[in-house]
């Protein structure tokens, strides 16, 4: 049987390298979207795995980048099986505060939407063609647990937060164009985790926060597997519980 | 007591200027100078959905055309609330109003088009939830409204009565409810209601 294929943004570190080792581990052919510079987590997973994983530059704040990342794909294969999209900006300073010491950066909010929910959205359009041709035809979207609003309870620092909940709206509206088509979607929330460091550490800032590896782990789970009612677009947290919008 | 209104040069923002008027509230826009100036109700009126919205995910995204509508339907109303809520403090009323739609309801939306629109909305859900978060406490109150006025429902009402409604619904108070039903009680929650009064869900 011929590998399957799978498409992964924000591949760098964290969650979605994890997720790129899950896929490569169980035979697909990856290609991992590459942004962060000062990470080669994935050059060095490319080493194992020289066949099969592809390290492509993608940057989700740019549509040119996203249509030159197609391109490049299109160069080594006609289909895509499984897309994840994982990139995510989530940095700068605190200026997403009402009242607070900072003026609200409009322009960061604006990069937030961009990349959380512009970019995912805009590559499901762009590699349309490669998914169409794909027998899984399974797309997945890692949200955050602060994007449901009716269990926000922050008081602030609503940039990140309002892009997830935009990126919902978008796989939402992707779902009820696609599902007719037989796409199937996964809506992953990950839990607050570690974060990665260039040499593969993790740090740890709270003891909330979980591993990437475990929480790649278990999203593979919920991505690869058949759901009986897959008509149901649900947010699926780590721990296997729906999370309302 | 005073309503800030966004903008006042569409036709419907008018229609809500001369709304308030009527029940001697008046209305003011632009910027604040007099630091004495006390507003009771900030209302943000900006919720055509744009021109042009009419793109899904197979055809063809125009991101431009997102990310305009983020700026003009999210980040402008957004920093003049944060602008307002300094002339607010000292008001006993101190409620903060937006337009929305329940064709950002992510539960409830069976679109395939509109991207710009319904994201946007569903962002700005958000955001109102985490000033709810931040303000309620200090005794704002929020109104969430869908006039009904563009959308997938049948029930569609005119200008005229959308910002009829829309008025009454941001300066009355809510019915009393009991104390053992806290979490229900409209003001001790964020909900978005349309104009024939029903609440939809995120």
């Amino acid at each position: 049987m011929e590998n399957r294929k799978a498409l992964v943004t924000g591949a760098d570190r964290g969650l979605g390298y994890c997720l790129v080792q899950e896929l490569l581990q169980r035979g697909y052919i990856v290609y991992a979207g590459k942004f962060l510079e000062n990470y080669q987590l994935l050059e060095k997973l490319n080493d194992q795995y020289p066949e099969t994983l592809h390290i492509v530059r993608l940057d989700m704040e740019s549509e040119e980048s996203i249509r030159a990342a197609y391109r490049e794909v299109c160069l080594t294969t006609d289909s895509l099986d499984l897309f994840i999209s994982d990139a995510a900006y989530m940095e700068g300073p605190p200026s997403s505060d009402f009242q607070g010491e900072l003026p609200i950066d409009t322009a960061l909010m604006e990069k937030s939407l961009q990349v959380n929910a512009l970019g995912p959205l805009i590559c499901v359009n762009v590699f349309f063609p490669l998914l169409e041709r794909g027998e899984q035809k399974r797309l997945c979207f890692v949200s955050s647990e602060v994007s449901s609003i009716y269990l926000s309870n922050r008081t602030n620092g609503f940039r990140y937060l309002m892009s997830k909940t935009a990126l919902n709206m978008a796989v939402r509206m992707m779902h009820n164009s696609l599902f007719v088509k037989g796409y199937t979607f996964r809506l992953y929330q990950p839990g607050y985790m570690r974060r990665m460091q260039p040499d593969g550490s993790l740090m740890s800032r709270s003891e909330r926060q979980i591993d990437p590896q475990y929480a790649a782990a278990i999203a593979m789970g919920q991505f690869l597997n058949d759901k009986p009612d897959e008509q149901r677009l649900e947010m699926m947290c780590y721990n296997g519980l729906g999370w309302p919008f | 007591m005073i309503a800030y209104l966004t903008q006042l040069s569409s036709p419907f923002s008018q229609l809500l200027a001369n709304a308030f008027r009527q029940r001697n509230i008046d209305v003011v826009s632009g910027i604040l100078s007099d630091t004495d100036t006390v507003i009771d109700f900030f209302v943000a009126t900006e919720n055509n959905p744009p021109a042009g919205d009419t793109f899904d995910v197979i055809n063809g995204i125009d991101s431009k055309l997102i990310m305009d509508t983020f700026s003009h339907l999210v980040s402008a109303p957004v920093v003049a609330l944060n602008q307002v809520l300094p002339f607010m403090g000292k008001s006993d009323m101190k409620r903060i109003c937006f337009l929305s739609s329940s064709l950002a309801s992510i539960n409830m939306c069976a679109e395939t088009t509109g991207y710009a629109y319904n994201m946007s909305k569903a962002a700005l859900h958000m955001i109102l939830s985490v000033a709810w978060n931040h303000y309620q406490p200090e005794d704002y109150s929020f109104r969430l409204y869908d006039p009904m006025t563009q959308g997938q429902m049948d029930h569609r009402v005119t200008a005229e009565i959308a910002a009829e409604t829309f008025v009454e619904y941001c300066v009355k108070e809510r019915a009393y409810d009991p104390p053992n039903m806290r979490k229900e009680r409209n003001d001790e929650r964020l909900i978005m209601r349309d104009a024939l009064g029903r609440e939809w869900p995120w």
